[in-house]
């Protein structure tokens, strides 16, 4: 049923005020500033023109759903002066563009994360820096609750046993705070 | 909170940098120049049609068919050329935003509930916000046909150049394919976009193969461009597939193999497509006791 003009324009001007700042620290965290804006436009642009689309509940993960593939697209079209812009936005912000999730006091955080698929590591930022829910990782996915369970499940399982693979020797042990209970199936080593 | 949880959030670079600064005048500016786009109507209208032997299935692309298009009157209409146009960034973005704004919904074939996995159709129908980035744009007269592909899913989505935009025209997606043998695969549609009949060939070349040549047909002498192991082409009147070989050209322009469409068969003693893969229709059923899915496009090492 077509919605009508003025509950369409009251549910956009709701939904935009709402998701404006989660949806532009989405951005924020993987490009570099001066393209949040644009790409914040082009993802907000699509919610108006999709607005009975988006399943009521579920309006940000749903928005980060289609972040997503303006992100993609975006990065595939920038071309390399665009790719290169990003590195040099990385660096300056004190991050390695070769493993961007070094950023902060974890390296070892960021080794292990960027051995992971893509996949895996997208789950795991939405759900620690998004704080989606698995099923609202669904959503944003486009995949059952059940799946997105599984996947974060099984991401985190391995960025456990990353970490723990990547272990201190036991005279830095003290720095980790994973617990060796944690793991499920990796062979733990007390050193590499 | 889980402590992996509380350390990869720990890793949030906006907590370690400057990110980006919300400026409200800015964003009611932009709130008030979205609310005055234009909303077109869209309607479920693209149906892939049926053609017997002419609608060809890929051999491991169980192809999942969709598709919405707009229903906004034509201002161009569809011209063929058998040469490539030059594709700049701003078109290849263009073309993809126009693919996922202009996906209503992506019927799927299966029932089950779980993602795509490689070599598998998707189980499930996928939402247009998460079809695959666009990662190149064929380019034939005023038709074009975008590849979309991730690690799981790859789609072929048929665009219209009207201007300096692009229209919506439909979309076929599927599991990621793989070339067996050193040979094409491929797959096909026949369609009709904007009333004009018109055929939609995809597929997956081996290394070495830079261009394929569409041989018979009205796409005859039509050139796709092989890019990261795929091309796509669409070529004007119906599809015949029975009428249609495609020619695999390496740099130098040298024949490397010839294949039929119809069926994916190779005809000059070539390695034979995994005729396990996938049956041809373009609207294959998976096997929904293929296993666990879970999207996974990188085994584990």
């Amino acid at each position: 049923m077509a919605m009508h003009e003025r509950d369409r324009a009251l549910r956009f001007e709701r939904l935009y005020a709402h998701a404006c700042d989660p949806l532009a620290r989405y951005l924020a965290r993987r490009v570099r500033p001066d393209v949040v804006e644009d790409l914040l436009a082009e993802v907000m642009t699509t919610a108006w023109r999709r607005l009975a689309d988006i399943p009521a509940g579920d309006e940000l993960p749903w928005l980060y759903g289609t972040a997503r593939r303006v992100l993609a697209n975006h990065r595939r079209a920038s071309g390399r002066l665009g790719r290169l812009l990003e590195r040099l936005a990385l660096i300056e912000r004190g991050v390695d563009p070769g493993r961007p999730w070094g950023a902060g006091d974890d390296p070892r955080l960021g080794a292990a994360m960027a051995e992971l698929p893509e996949a895996d590591a997208e789950v795991l930022r939405l759900w620690a820096w998004e704080e989606l829910a698995p099923r609202e990782i669904g959503v944003a996915l486009g995949i059952s609750p059940n799946a997105a369970s599984i996947r974060l499940h099984r991401a985190k399982s391995r960025l456990r046993g990353r970490l723990v693979a990547d272990r201190p020797t036991s005279t830095e042990r003290g720095k980790t705070d994973l617990a060796p209970g944690h793991v499920a199936g990796v062979e733990r080593t007390e050193t590499r | 909170m889980d402590e992996l949880q509380r350390r990869i959030r720990g890793a949030d670079p906006l907590t370690a940098a400057e990110g980006w600064t919300p400026n409200a005048a800015r964003l009611d500016t932009i709130k008030e120049q979205i609310m005055q786009t234009e909303v077109r109507p869209v309607r479920v209208a693209f149906r892939p049609r049926r053609l017997g032997l002419a609608t060809v299935g890929a051999a491991a692309l169980a192809t999942v068919l969709l598709v919405g298009t707009l229903a906004r009157p034509a201002t161009t209409t569809l011209a063929w050329s058998a040469s490539p146009s030059a594709v700049t960034d701003a078109q290849l973005l263009a073309a993809g935003n126009a693919c996922v704004s202009g996906a209503t919904s992506i019927g799927s074939t299966g029932s089950g509930s779980e993602p795509t996995r490689v070599g598998e159709a998707p189980a499930k129908a996928l939402a247009p916000a998460d079809l695959p980035p666009v990662v190149s744009l064929e380019l034939h007269g005023t038709g074009g046909i975008a590849i979309l592909a991730d690690e799981n899913t790859v789609g072929y989505c048929l665009v219209r150049l009207d201007g300096d935009r692009f229209v919506y025209g439909g979309l076929a997606v599927g599991g990621i394919e793989s070339a067996p043998g050193g040979s094409l695969v491929t797959g096909a549609m026949g369609t009709s976009f904007d009333g004009v009949d018109l055929g939609m060939i995809w597929g997956t070349a081996p290394a070495g193969v830079t261009q394929i040549r569409v041989d018979g047909g009205a796409g005859d002498g039509g050139i796709a461009t092989v890019s990261d192991g795929r091309f796509a082409i669409w070529i004007p009147g119906p599809l015949m597939s029975a009428d249609v070989a495609l020619v695999a050209l390496d740099p130098s322009g040298a024949e490397v193999l010839r294949q039929d469409l119809m069926g994916a068969r190779p005809v000059e003693g070539e390695a034979t497509p995994d005729a396990s893969a996938g049956p041809v229709e373009g609207e294959a059923t998976p096997d929904a006791s293929a296993g666990p899915v879970e999207g996974e496009a990188t085994p584990e090492p």
